[in-house]
């Protein structure tokens, strides 16, 4: 049987906050897939967060700012990034980020994460991230550091991929 | 299902210079692209460009990170009136093989400047193979009627294909707030 793709959730914003939560996620699906268009108006770090949880999350990836490149990693209370360049691009025009979460209902495996941050004017990244839980993920919040807001107009999309 | 394919172009015999697509309907909240295509000429490797509602009167905006197999770049495009989506495989590269692009652009039908993001590789049996990540933005409001993709090898070869989905989101599998 082909894989297939179902809509799950979205949302656009009317006003500027600081966090979407997708809660009581089906658990129907192999694979989540988020969609998040727009961004901040502050130098601010997105973050991916599950389950409410702070803690054990590492990631490692290559980012790219028009000119140059390099690798970066870290442990985190989140997942993020723009580590050695700010790849978002804040206050003028949208960053496309997409983030797959693999086996998210899976409760004998930590949780990896691919996630791209892509926005034509600052630069381009790529992710892979654990969250060392081996919990199903029931939530995902998109969250702006330090109390910052994702700005109005942003679209923020869930899918659900079928095995 | 939330994709629909909405079209698709298979170049013929004797190959083209264009694959277009036109009156895209206004209905669905992204568009995605999916090429597989090789070039009439270009070396080993030919760039590839879209070009949104047949608009050249601005400058389109590009960052990339990409590899050539052997060492890795990042690169910025601020002087092009279309979009650079990296190479496909040209008329050198090994027989029969053809690169692959996949292009998102979301929210194309709103009022804000186009954002989109895409992923390609040119394919080649050999060391000199490219792949490319990367954002473009299309600095108009206007809502996406028209995409159309060329190459700066000549055109496209015969088998080349171009598919466009559109994308619907939805709800009913989670909550949002």
């Amino acid at each position: 049987m082909p894989s297939s793709i179902t809509a799950l959730a979205n949302v656009t914003l009317g006003s500027a906050v600081n966090s979407v939560t997708f809660s009581s996620i089906s658990s129907a699906y192999r694979d989540l897939i988020l969609v998040v268009t727009g961004g901040s108006n502050s130098y601010s770090n997105f973050e991916y967060r599950f389950n409410g949880s702070s803690s054990g999350y590492t990631w490692v990836g290559m980012e790219a700012n028009g000119s140059t490149t390099a690798a970066a990693s870290n442990t985190s209370t989140a997942l993020d990034g723009n580590y050695n360049y700010w790849v978002e691009d804040i206050g003028t025009s949208d960053t496309v980020y997409e983030m797959q979460l693999l086996d998210y209902s899976a409760t004998d495996k930590h949780k990896m994460a691919i996630y791209k941050v892509r926005a034509a004017a600052t630069g381009v990244a790529y992710y892979t991230g654990r969250w060392a839980n081996t919990a199903a993920v029931t939530q995902v919040v998109v969250s702006r550091a330090g109390g910052s807001t994702w700005r109005t107009g942003s679209t923020f999309a869930l899918y659900g991929v079928s095995a | 299902m939330f994709q629909t394919l909405i079209s698709s172009v298979t170049v013929g015999a004797g190959g083209s210079t264009s694959m277009t697509f036109t009156s895209i309907p206004q209905t669905y909240t992204d568009l995605t692209l999916a090429v597989c295509a090789r070039s009439l000429g270009g070396g080993a490797n030919a760039t590839l460009y879209l070009e949104f509602n047949a608009d050249v009167s601005v400058f389109y905006n590009g960052r990339s990170f990409f590899g050539t197999g052997a060492s890795v770049f990042s690169g910025t495009d601020t002087s092009l009136v279309q979009i650079n989506l990296g190479r496909h495989s040209g008329s050198s590269s090994t027989a029969n093989t053809f690169g692959s692009t996949n292009v998102l652009i979301p929210n194309y039908t709103g009022s804000a400047n186009k954002t989109m993001s895409f992923d390609s590789v040119s394919e080649n049996n050999a060391s000199d193979a490219f792949q490319w990540f990367g954002a473009g933005r299309f600095p108009k409001t206007t809502a996406v009627t028209s995409l159309r993709l060329f190459d700066n090898g000549g055109g496209f070869a015969q088998h080349s294909t171009a598919y466009l989905y559109g994308t619907l989101k939805g709800s009913g599998g989670a909550t949002v707030s």
